[in-house]
């Protein structure tokens, strides 16, 4: 049987006299993917950001590996997202003054590596993501769909076990989308690392192994599928 | 048409307040300073003896070294208010405004802003015109009727901050107007040209020949002609420091790029790099003043020997070298207190335009401290590359013309060092103050709605 990585149990969020999640449980196992999708305000960034740390519920846990995340102290929570997890936003946000190989680079420097330890590394990711020969551009210097695969690269780098990607595709064409997905899924579930991707997009969730559709806080749908493949070449 | 949708901009915007309040502190700040010191500056054109052209050179001196600190800030509070708004300008643009308009806009409301900020600051003025007036020149309190400026200076200051606001706010406005849609476009780091270093190498080194020679005439020309060439020389090397500032920073940069190891180092490095010129402008203001320090160090332990000899000094005199303290410690801390604004402001708008980058690090589980330490690294080696650099080729100058014993005399090396260990306390005491702007930015659990 496969590991369960990450398991939420009962998750219950409110902000105000909203609530965003309504006793949400879900078991994750290590090395699938998983889309998260829903309407705005149906609570997937919310069940994203508590996944994997960021967030604490109002109650209900979350269990990292089999260790209990949810009341760790910040710093500890800090930690475990630098060493355990890696992030792929909607806009990249990587650091503009940065090259490419030093945005991915960093990842690594915050785990304490020393630069030329990092660079060689994040210079294998930037190649194994089809960007050989743009280490050194800055990000204002690249395409969208390249910052992106930046932010793959950055990502995982750090050798990752669960990736969290927040609308990865939102700011993308529907060609480079199919790009930069088969990048992070290659990289990352076909790796026998976690995905975990929050999305609109019904195209991307069709590429994950599950997908869980949420509505008002709550899970409405769970489904387990053959993921779609797609030709387009990296 | 344009100035019907004013109100609609001016509401707050996703950054809050402080993109309106910070520039018009920073404003406030920087007027009430130049009213203070010209305020206090008019008794001297009251002064009619031979000691009175001094005390005029004197005080147009400081008030010259306040203006570079003064555009500095005036530039940082525009971009400020910029910040707050190119996106709301950008969307004007694409609806169908004018250029002219978008201008127009821009510094109507940067220019309100400072205008704000200007009244402010010549009111705190003359509340603290009662405390000012306590401090003493030629052995006596200047007074408070005599610190408090005149309503038509007052109102000349005013209007001199708002126009300076309005053209900083077109200068940085003009990429939105130019095009709608390339406002945040952040392509490849400016070069440095090289060959403006070495002009300004070469001048600097000329203005050290300079001054050796005209110190060597003695005798065979006049006073006059000795002070004046002596002057020639110094603002030439003043000048090139400005020219040559921004490039040596960007050496400085480079080494330390090449050099570094950890994420603090990585990106202060960077961000040195990515824009020298702007980084070099923020304390432009202490490489005058530490220039200016190292002749007024030298100048009061020149003064204090010739005080130490047997002659007994009296009239007008014997205050100089009390006065000139006086004076020199109030532009040092004028000059360092705008700095510090200029440099407040500059961070406060860097965190603002920033702010997905710093919570995106954060979630990442980047330490506040990293993000911290990299910007404050970021202003701290301009700072120093500002005071040690501009110090050194003042020293460099004086050398022939007042011998070694003097530029190292303990009391030049105590103003000196004192100037420099001040500013670089209050830049110090500025990147803490707006920490907590920079931990809200990075903040990741703060109880408010995720981001959908």
């Amino acid at each position: 049987m496969t590991n369960v990585i990450l398991q939420a149990d009962r998750l219950t969020q409110h902000y105000g006299s909203t609530r965003a999640l309504d006793g949400v449980s879900l078991s994750l196992a290590e090395g699938t993917s998983t889309a998260i999708m829903g309407a705005s305000g149906s609570g997937k960034t919310t069940l994203l950001h508590m996944l994997a740390g960021i967030l604490t519920p109002d109650s209900g846990s979350v269990l990292f590996a089999g260790q209990p995340i949810s009341g760790l102290p910040d710093s500890e929570r800090s930690r475990l997202r630098r060493e355990q997890f890696g992030f792929v936003f909607q806009q990249g946000l990587l650091i503009p003054e940065l090259t490419a190989v030093e945005n991915v680079a960093l990842a690594p420097m915050l785990n304490g590596a020393k630069k030329r330890d990092a660079v060689g590394p994040a210079a294998q990711w930037l190649h194994a993501l089809g960007l050989a020969g743009m280490e050194d551009r800055r990000i204002g210097q690249l395409s969208g769909g390249q910052a992106q695969r930046v932010a793959i690269a950055r990502a995982q780098v750090t050798g990752a076990r669960v990736i969290f990607a927040d609308e990865p595709t939102g700011a993308l064409d529907s060609a480079t989308s199919q790009g930069v997905m088969n990048a992070l899924l290659s990289s990352t579930s076909g790796n026998g690392r976690t995905l975990v991707v929050v999305t609109h997009d019904p195209n991307v969730a069709a590429r994950c192994q599950r997908v869980v559709t949420l509505s008002d806080g709550r899970i409405v749908a769970d489904t387990a599928q053959a993921p779609k493949t797609d030709g387009v070449a990296r | 048409m344009i100035f019907r949708v004013l109100p609609l901009l001016s509401r707050p915007s996703r950054q809050g307040a402080a993109g309106l309040i910070l520039p018009g502190v920073a404003f406030a700040s920087v007027t009430a300073l130049l009213a203070i010191v010209v305020g206090g500056a008019q008794t001297f054109w009251a002064f009619d003896d031979e000691m009175a052209p001094l005390y005029w050179f004197l005080a147009g001196l400081a008030l010259t070294l306040m203006i570079p600190p003064l555009l500095s800030l005036g530039s940082a509070a525009a971009k400020l208010s910029a910040r707050r708004r190119d996106d709301r300008l950008a969307v004007l643009r694409l609806l169908g405004a004018t250029g002219r308009g978008t201008a127009g806009l821009a510094v109507f409301e940067s220019a309100a802003v400072a205008f704000v900020g200007a009244v402010t600051g010549v009111l705190l003025a003359y509340a603290l015109s009662p405390l000012i007036g306590m401090i003493h020149f030629r052995g006596e309190a200047i007074g408070a009727a005599q610190a408090a400026l005149p309503l038509g200076w007052a109102a000349l200051l005013v209007l001199t901050v708002v126009l300076i606001a309005g053209l900083s706010a077109m200068i940085g406005l003009r990429r939105v107007i130019i095009s709608p849609l390339g406002v945040a476009m952040k392509q490849s780091a400016p070069k440095m040209p090289w060959a403006q270093g070495l002009v300004a190498v070469a001048a600097i080194i000329a203005a050290i020949i300079g001054a050796q020679a005209v110190s060597n005439l003695g005798g065979d020309a006049s006073m006059y002609a000795v002070i004046v060439g002596l002057l020639v020389a110094f603002a030439v090397a003043l000048l090139a420091i400005d020219l040559i500032g921004a490039w040596v920073l960007s050496l400085f940069g480079k080494a330390r790029l090449k050099r570094a190891q950890t994420p603090v180092e990585l990106i202060s490095a960077r961000l040195v790099l990515e824009s020298p010129r702007a980084a070099w402008r923020q304390v432009s203001g202490v490489a005058m003043s530490s220039f200016m320090a190292v002749f007024a160090g030298s100048g009061i332990a020149l003064m204090g020997e010739a005080s130490g000899a047997d002659v007994e000094l009296t009239g007008p005199e014997q205050f100089i070298m009390a006065d000139m303290r006086t004076g020199l410690a109030i532009v040092v801390i004028g000059t360092f207190i705008m700095v510090a604004c200029s440099v407040g402001v500059n961070q406060a708008a860097q965190i603002l335009d920033r702010r997905d980058v710093h919570r995106s690090l954060a979630i990442m589980g980047t330490p506040l401290a990293v993000q911290d330490g990299a910007r404050r690294k970021a202003a701290m080696l301009p700072l120093a590359v500002a005071s040690l650099g501009s110090a050194s080729v003042a020293a460099l100058l004086l050398l022939p013309v007042l011998g070694m014993a003097l530029i190292f005399a303990p009391l030049s090396l105590i103003t000196m060092l004192s100037m420099i260990v001040l500013g670089t306390l209050i830049v110090l005491g500025t990147l803490f103050g707006t920490r907590p702007l920079l931990r809200d930015a990075a903040r990741v659990e703060s109880g408010s709605r995720a981001s959908e």
